[in-house]
């Protein structure tokens, strides 16, 4: 299996706390790999370094063979590397259907100039757009709201969302931080099977998860992080069945 | 080298004074989140008010100032208790705050000028301290005040933010409000008495540049440009940089002229501003500029 | 009669610049005191091009228009890397400097004196020199202005500035340049401000420093505010709201020394009145059949 995304000694400090230690792992590409270990190991800081919206004090970030040093934020994302965040930051005061839109990549009509002067072909492409919208709100199951303001969605419904607004970018690698946290079972059962479906078609995800049961259903690759560091990495049976690590995650 | 040392005498005056106006701004700031641009209205109708008790209707002096403190405190939690506080509260964020805390400021400069035209009111003497010569430069007994009330009420603002109990829930509320509402901070008292502390420390400021330069409604504008400037130039959230930025800008402002024709003055607070923006966006004493990250 | 003319005429002008601000403070979400600024850059461009050049009125607008974008990188691309309160101190700053150019770079601008003696414009030979033709002529400007600001809200563009405006770290995760787009959105906005500036000066035939103070920007942030902020057609009519209304003051017989400040009283009451009662303006950004009626205007959508 070939890595999609790597990382190689990443390691964040903030004043004395080393954040992440010296981190090495990577991710395979059409497979869903959970990043698990307890509070304050460093998980989100850990999207934050891949996404470059923190700066890593060593350490490399390659997907496929590119190295992600040199990149912004808005770059990796037209990468291909997208990312959720876990306090889900929808555009509230914009329309369901907007926030779909506004994730597909290179719009005609981003451009100034095009948006002013070939108002028709926009109007054309927007319309494809729309289409294109409305079948991925159909896979979350939220098109009888593409109407509604975001702010208006329940919790579940705008984690879904967060999920449509993704995929409307295409991305190569989908890192999702703790999508299915604070979830009723109904709901819970609702987000992880468009994640598995998604997973099925060949996506490949990178995601951070409290919940063991969702990792086991979900995860074929799982990385165990303590303080900073990968403790354990490997497929999700062999490492849910370490006693040892069951202790750390558990604080015993 | 005689004009370069009186106008950095000059300068370090009217820096001192400054630093009382940034002063009270850049608690506001980093206490309560809100770009008060109406602090420039609250000094403007502070030394309105001496103007008014002591020259219109001839009473002492130490009375018009107590007035002052009194009207001026009165209108920062005003201001907070009647605008801000309903607009927070029915969920506006920071780009409302700024919008109506200016209209405010337009609205009290605008009052002043209604009350007291738009010609400059002189104060007469007060003259209670005497002039003295520095080398080949002059001290004037004003700048006397400025530089000593500058440096003394710095210091009580620094000790009353480490040393009490206000002070302390103040830096409480400052670094994490959620967490300071937790322990039992009670942040609306504590949003007011910021207000309230704000805007007195703009009196003696308003009273003393007044005292030098007579009162004008439309200085509220320029005083403002200057506190919220030396609270960046100082960096974010940093009382102590903002004094030190207001000094350095007002330096920068005087010693400009120097070489440069007297009326591009305040356009030289707007150069250091934008070199500080370029260069050092953190200020003197920020960690970090905002939203570079996440 | 003239004087109607006149009233339409300035809510032409104002129509222009509040659509305009719109897009900066509106949709992006960018507060700027400074259009008031690029506003006057662009009337003493186009004056300067009629008075001392002697060039057409047209390219006098697009000089305007030009100079005044030029300008706003001035303050746009140090400021807009940083988030923060850092534009509105930049712009409030520029506002000054602005002012100290007008007044005391004489050669150019003959200071607080200031131009007198812009010619009527002139294109292709027609000559717009009554009130009736510089009414039609404002009118085809002002049109040509809010066209352009409701195409750009309507676009995947004017998407990416509202996705700035509701959580600009969200947009960046989404791969939008946003720093680019915030550049971009205060670029065009001064160049319509810019635009303005030039009608305003062969409209007035004469201008001054203390016609473009920052009293004419908070005038047109009451304007935005009022109309709805993020939504055009608000724009416009709260540029026609705010222009008629302070003329009633005319009538109430103050004492003419006072006139101005009570003006900028009344508009500081009506703005915090808005923003604490009705924050969503006359037209709120909601009302979308509304806008999508008026983003046709002139379209092929």
């Amino acid at each position: 299996m070939t890595p999609i995304l790597s990382c190689e000694g990443l390691t964040k400090r903030f004043g004395g706390l080393t954040a992440v230690n010296d981190l090495s792992f990577e991710v395979a590409e059409g497979r869903i790999t959970a990043l698990i270990g307890p509070n304050g190991a460093g998980k989100t800081t850990i999207f934050n370094l891949i996404t470059r919206f923190l700066t890593p004090d060593a350490g490399v970030v390659r997907f496929r063979s590119r190295e992600l040093q040199k990149e912004t934020p808005d770059r990796i994302a037209r990468l291909g590397v997208a990312r959720s965040f876990q306090d889900i930051r929808l555009f509230s005061r914009m329309t369901v259907l907007d926030n779909v839109m506004l994730g597909f990549p290179r719009q005609e009509g981003e451009n100034l100039l095009y948006a002013l002067l070939a108002p028709g072909a926009v109007a054309r492409s927007e319309r494809r757009r729309q289409e294109r919208a409305r079948e991925i709100l159909q896979f979350v199951g939220l098109e009888q709201k593409s109407g509604a303001p975001a702010e208006e969605l329940s919790y579940g419904q705008q984690k879904l969302l967060l999920i449509g607004r993704l995929m409307a970018l295409q991305p190569s690698v989908l890192l999702l931080d703790e999508p299915c946290s604070g979830l009723d079972p109904n709901m819970l059962a609702r987000v992880s099977g468009r994640l598995r479906e998604l997973s099925d078609q060949g996506a490949t995800i990178l995601l951070i998860e409290h919940n063991m049961d969702v990792v086991r259903a979900l995860a074929h690759y799982v990385v165990f992080l303590s303080e900073g560091r990968a403790l354990a990495a490997g497929p999700t049976e062999e490492i849910l069945g370490d006693r040892s690590l069951t202790k750390i995650y558990f604080g015993l | 080298m005689e004009l370069l040392l009186q106008l950095t005498v000059n300068g370090i005056a009217l820096g001192a004074a400054y630093a009382l106006i940034a002063l009270g701004f850049a608690l506001v700031w980093s206490v309560t989140g809100v770009f008060h641009l109406a602090h420039g209205g609250v000094y403007v109708v502070s030394g309105y008010v001496i103007y008014l008790v002591a020259v219109q209707l001839r009473l002492p002096l130490a009375v018009a100032v107590v007035a002052a403190v009194a009207v001026a405190a009165a209108l920062g939690w005003g201001i907070e208790r009647a605008i801000y506080e309903p607009l927070r509260r029915r969920g506006a964020k920071s780009l409302t705050l700024i919008v109506s805390s200016l209209a405010t400021l337009i609205f009290l400069i605008n009052l002043a000028a209604l009350i007291w035209g738009t010609e400059a009111r002189r104060f007469e003497d007060f003259a209670v301290i005497r002039g003295r010569p520095i080398g080949p430069a002059f001290i004037s007994g004003v700048e006397i005040a400025m530089i000593a009330s500058g440096i003394v009420l710095f210091a009580l603002t620094v000790a009353f933010l480490l040393y009490t109990r206000t002070g302390r829930a103040m830096r409480a509320v400052a670094d994490n409000p959620a967490m300071a509402a937790i322990v039992g901070v009670n942040i609306r008292a504590i949003h007011s008495i910021t207000y309230a502390m704000g805007a007195a420390l703009a009196v003696p400021a308003a009273f003393l540049i007044g005292l030098q330069h007579g009162l004008n409604p439309y200085a509220g504008m320029f005083a403002i440009l200057i506190a919220s400037a030396a609270a960046i130039v100082g960096g974010v959230g940093s009382v102590a940089g903002a004094a030190l930025g207001a000094v350095l800008l007002a330096l920068a402002q005087n010693i400009g002229i120097w070489q440069l024709p007297s009326y591009w003055q305040e356009s030289i607070a707007f150069g250091v501003l934008l070199a500080f923006i370029v260069l050092r966006p953190q200020g003197f004493f920020g960690a970090q500029a905002p939203g570079k990250g996440l | 009669m003239d004087y109607l003319y006149t009233v339409a005429i300035l809510a032409c002008i104002y129509a222009i610049l509040s659509s305009s601000f719109n897009l900066i403070l509106g949709l992006t979400g960018l507060f700027a005191l400074s259009h008031a600024a690029f506003y006057g850059i662009g009337a003493y461009t186009a004056a300067l091009f009629d008075l001392s050049l002697q060039l057409p009125f047209l390219v006098g607008v697009a000089a305007a228009m030009l100079i005044a974008g030029a300008c706003s990188l001035l303050i746009s691309v140090p400021s807009l890397r940083i988030a923060g309160d850092y534009l509105v101190i930049a712009s409030f700053g520029f506002q000054f400097l602005v002012y100290a150019v007008f007044v005391n770079v004489k050669s150019l601008t003959k200071g607080p004196a200031g131009l007198p003696g812009i010619h009527a414009p002139e294109i292709l030979g027609m000559r717009f020199d009554t009130p009736q033709s510089f009414l039609l002529l404002a009118a085809a400007m002002a049109f040509l202005a809010i066209a352009a600001a409701a195409r750009i809200s309507a676009s995947p563009f004017g998407r990416i500035l509202r996705g700035v405006r509701e959580d600009e770290i969200a947009t960046r995760a989404l791969g939008k340049d946003v720093v680019r787009a915030k550049i971009l959105v205060f670029t065009v906005g001064s160049m319509l401000a810019g635009g303005a500036g030039a009608v305003f000066a062969h409209h007035s035939s004469f201008i001054s420093p203390d016609m473009f103070l920052l009293d004419e920007s908070i005038y047109i942030l009451a304007m935005v505010l009022v109309g709805g902020a993020g939504s055009i057609l608000g724009s416009v009519l709260g540029a026609l709201v705010l222009v008629v209304l302070p003329e009633a003051l005319r009538f109430l017989d103050l004492p003419s020394v006072l006139v101005g400040q009570a003006r900028q009283m009344l508009y500081a009451v009506v703005l915090l009145g808005f923003l604490l009662y009705r924050p969503q303006g006359l037209i709120p950004e909601w009302s979308r059949p509304v806008e999508r009626i008026f983003a046709r205007l002139g379209f092929s959508r």
